[in-house]
């Protein structure tokens, strides 16, 4: 099974968000990018609500308008009816009256057929009018009226519901006129029962018919959208008209007609897969409901454009903020950048850059501190560096007291008259004595040398005094074996030797007895050279551990302080010589150093 | 700053302007493709039922938004026109054609080629015997036959002997709803007395009939497959006084046989559903382009209108097609 790894692209691609400059503008970035996004999207479903709400409203008004046209159609056909109900040549011809003759019904028949005539003539829209009367004659707007033999006249929708609606109007659903033979023509027909002069015996049947297609234009006419259409429902729900009744008969359309019955004067949006529709439903008082369907994505005038207007905008504001936040990001990662670069500079050992701080910021605190502790870390280095010279110099010294050339001479002068005294014996132990000398003090180069070489050392130098000073000096060396093994510093005990023979016991007409001695306390190891000679005041002996190198017969020396120094950089601070002496009693100098294999 | 820091405000815009350009492309308008190209038997205002098909044809346009070119024969030579239509129509490429073929043996070559094309083929109103298709949205025309034979014969108290008069010997609708009536009546059980053709002749039909209504005083029925002739039948009938006992039925409405139904002069007619068929001609086509399964056979139930049902809302609008 193989593991996924993120693939290198990736890896290469998150790189930069390793950076605080890569962090905060992704940071920026997305914030922005999701901002922008979740503003654009709700400000344009706003406007889209704005717009589909607007919609509505136009496409209610519009509806309206459909209702308007329909009824200014319909109040007219009422019109010709309340005309020929109130019509006496009408009511007259209709009436049973015996004593009419053949002519003078003719005569009736013909004005009334003249005013039949006359209102057709003026509205196009009527399709023909006509009186059937109770008594058998009938009348209508052509001269010559045959009608259909096959067409059962009172079984008709129109005629039925007229004479049961007693002198009120009956608008049927559009239907094929066929009372006529010959002429089969939609229309919408408007029935009345006709009344006697009493107002209270039906006396006929008046029918005035539209074209359907009247209605048919004004439904098409309206333009909801290149799909939307507009249909009608009378108010026991049957469809009216519909550009597709066909379709509806066949149940390859529905409709949602109990909505629209329940739903009064308003709309609805209906989404049953076909699309999501608006619904206008408008009442009208001949008792149809007109709708107008309008297409959803339709009634949004040009969405591609809206949408895309609000596609750009946002890009652009994304690609200025993206900008800016670039920028911000920018100059907020200046000084850390600053900082980052005087870093590196100090990396690469340059402790002389200091990162200029120029505000009270977390930055500008970041550059102080930075700052101290780049300030700090050269003076140290230039202590170190101190340290290491005063180090080099004291070891310069150290050698240069080796080769004492007072000791030397003084020495050789000794073996000289030693020799001159035929002491073989004593010339011989002198000069190997100088030679151990000279070997342990310049054997190596190496700062620590093992104690038993210090000894050997310290002990040559003894000995070459003892031989010069005779009975004046003694001396005794207890440096236990085990310790032989454990280093010390070069020439660390000859200096306070020298001391004590010199400034202790030299002048001292008794002469004196130095006591050499090392014991382990604990992790280090303390040398005492004790002599009983002079002493030193407490003054003197303050004097002689601070005193520089320098003696005040101007040449020189090695100082109970250079020592101390040497010991102090060699092992730290712990370690050192301490002096304890009394006038007239002797001094002890203690030395103490680590143990140090 | 090293630039490549730059990269993912870059990678964001980038996104953003992948974004806007999607929605960019998307606004494109919905490409109808080639469309589709209707060609009906003909393009005649006339022909009622042919005028019916291109209303439905074109409100399946409108509300699936789909680019619709209708065409059709003007001419006599109604068939090679046809043809000659079909070949164009392939020439223009358009996505699918709804064909109502006039004689398949002659667009033998042309629907091959529009196989070839890849172009969809949707066959309404006669169906295509011997080349494939997509789909076929028709009336079940043996169905037709056989509702035919029930209102000729609905009880079989009787034994009907019965008559076909067609105007084209050729037609497979014709030839379809004969194997319908045959069907239910067959031979032991009713007697035909053949298929005479009496072209477009009304007066031909109304000799032939009286001639029939001599030879074979029990006929009982004529069945009439083809639109053409029914009021030279019917007037054969009435004037030999059989009306009531010779039953006429006829396919399809045209106003004179409306009339005749309306009169009684004719039984029944068994009525098809134009406006569906163009609607659902188009509708088919637009779900075949996009790949959406379709049934090899849409069927579209016809109706059976007799006097007394002609003036039924559904039927008033299957007879009288409005055409404003």
């Amino acid at each position: 099974m193989t593991r996924l790894r993120p693939p290198d692209w990736l890896k290469r691609g998150l790189r930069p968000l390793r950076t605080i400059h890569g962090t905060i503008s992704a940071a920026f970035s997305i914030l922005i990018l999701a901002a922008i996004g979740i503003t654009s999207l709700n400000s344009y479903k706003l406007s889209e609500e704005a717009v589909l709400s607007n919609s509505q409203a136009y496409l209610g008004e519009v509806i309206q308008q459909v209702g308007q046209n329909i009824q200014s159609y319909i109040d007219n056909m009422e019109n010709i009816s309340l005309l020929i109900f109130t019509n006496k040549d009408v009511k007259y011809y209709l009436s049973d009256n015996p004593f009419l003759s053949r002519e003078e019904i003719r005569t009736y028949e013909k004005s009334i057929s003249d005013l039949f005539q006359s209102l057709l003539y003026t509205r196009k829209d009527i399709a023909s009018i006509m009186v059937f009367g109770y008594n058998g004659r009938n009348v209508s707007d052509r001269r010559l009226t045959t009608l259909n033999p096959y067409v059962q006249l009172r079984e008709q929708d129109w005629y039925v519901k007229a004479a049961r609606a007693g002198g009120r109007s009956v608008i049927s659903a559009p239907h094929v006129q066929n009372v006529v033979s010959g002429d089969y023509e939609w229309v919408v027909s408007l029935s009345r029962e006709l009344k006697n002069s009493n107002g209270m015996t039906g006396q006929g049947i008046a029918l005035v018919d539209l074209k359907l297609n009247v209605i048919n234009d004004i439904c098409r006419s309206v333009k909801l959208g290149s799909r939307g259409y507009v249909f009608i429902v009378d108010s026991a729900g049957n469809i009216v008209y519909h550009p597709q009744q066909q379709l509806l008969y066949s149940k390859l359309r529905e409709e949602p007609i109990e909505r629209i019955l329940s739903a009064g004067q308003s709309s609805f949006l209906v989404d049953d897969g076909a699309g999501e529709r608006l619904y206008s439903v408008q009442d009208s008082n001949f008792g149809w409901k007109i709708v107008g369907v309008a297409y959803r994505s339709e009634l949004i005038a040009e969405p591609d454009a809206m949408r895309n207007s609000f596609l750009l905008w946002a890009a652009a504001a994304l690609a200025g903020t993206l900008l800016i936040s670039l920028l911000l990001s920018h100059r907020i990662t200046r000084p850390i950048r600053r900082l980052q670069a005087a870093m590196r500079q100090v990396e690469r050992g340059n402790f002389e850059v200091r990162a200029e701080v120029e505000q009270q910021s977390e930055i500008g605190q970041l550059e102080r501190t930075f700052n101290m502790m780049v300030g700090q870390t050269q003076r140290l280095m230039d202590e170190r560096i101190q340290t290491e010279e005063t180090k080099r110099r004291t070891e310069l010294r150290l050698l240069q007291s080796q080769i004492n050339p007072h000791f030397l001479y003084n020495t050789l002068d000794s073996i000289i008259w030693m020799a001159e005294q035929r002491k073989n014996e004593e010339v011989v132990r002198m000069t190997s004595a100088l030679a151990k000398l000279f070997r342990a003090s310049i054997a190596k180069d190496d700062e620590l040398v093992p104690i038993r070489i210090e000894q050997e050392h310290i002990a040559s130098y003894l000995q070459i005094q003892k031989m010069r000073y005779r009975d004046m000096l003694d001396y005794e060396i207890d440096i236990p074996r085990e310790l032989h093994l454990y280093k010390s510093p070069r020439i660390l005990l000859q200096p306070f030797v020298e001391n004590a023979i010199y400034h202790g016991i030299k002048n001292m007409p008794e002469g004196g007895v130095v006591q050499i001695a090392a014991e382990v306390d604990g992790d280090s190891i303390r040398f005492t050279v004790r002599d009983n000679g002079k002493g030193m005041d407490e003054e003197t002996v303050q004097a002689v551990l601070n005193a520089s190198a320098r003696d005040n017969d101007g040449r020189d020396h090695i100082g109970v302080s250079n020592v101390n120094e040497r010991i102090v950089l060699t092992f730290g601070a712990g370690y050192g010589v301490s002096i304890e002496s009394e006038p007239g009693e002797g001094t002890c100098v203690a030395v103490t150093i680590p143990k140090v294999r | 700053m090293g630039s490549k820091k730059l990269w993912l405000p870059l990678l964001l815009l980038l996104f953003a302007a992948l974004v806007v350009w999607n929605g960019l492309k998307r606004s494109e308008p919905a490409d109808a493709g080639g469309g589709i190209i209707v060609i009906l038997q003909t393009k005649d205002v006339n022909s009622s039922y042919w005028q019916t098909v291109r209303s439905g044809a074109m409100a399946a346009a409108k509300e699936l938004n789909v680019a619709l070119e209708l065409l059709g024969p003007t001419g006599a030579e109604a068939a090679e026109e046809q043809k000659e239509l079909l070949r164009g129509a392939i020439a223009a490429r358009p996505e699918a054609i709804v064909l109502a073929p006039i004689a398949e043996e002659r667009l033998s070559e042309e629907l091959d080629a529009c196989r070839k094309a890849g172009i969809k083929l949707i066959v309404i109103d006669t169906p295509l015997l011997s080349h494939p298709y997509d789909s076929y949205v028709s009336s079940d025309h043996v169905e037709e036959g056989r509702v035919a034979a029930d209102m000729l014969a609905p009880d079989k108290r009787k034994k009907p002997v019965y008559a076909f008069i067609t105007s084209d010997d050729d037609s497979v609708v014709a030839s379809q709803r004969r194997q319908g009536v045959l069907e239910k009546l067959p031979p032991g059980e009713a007697f035909s007395l053949g298929t005479i053709d009496v072209g477009k002749s009304e007066e031909q039909a109304y000799r032939t009939v009286k001639s029939l209504t001599v030879a074979y005083p029990g006929m009982n029925g004529i069945v009439a497959l083809t639109d053409v002739g029914v009021s030279g039948a019917a007037r054969a009938l009435e004037d030999q006084g059989l009306s009531h006992s010779v039953k006429l039925i006829g396919f399809d409405s045209s106003l004179p046989e409306i009339q005749l139904l309306e009169r009684g002069r004719m039984h029944a007619l068994i009525v098809q559903n134009p406006f569906n068929m163009g609607y659902l001609g188009v509708e088919t086509a637009s779900a075949v382009m996009q790949g959406r399964k379709r049934p090899q056979w849409v069927d579209i139930p016809s109706a059976t209108v007799t006097s007394a049902n002609m003036y039924e809302p559904e039927n008033q609008k299957l007879l009288f097609p409005f055409v404003s």
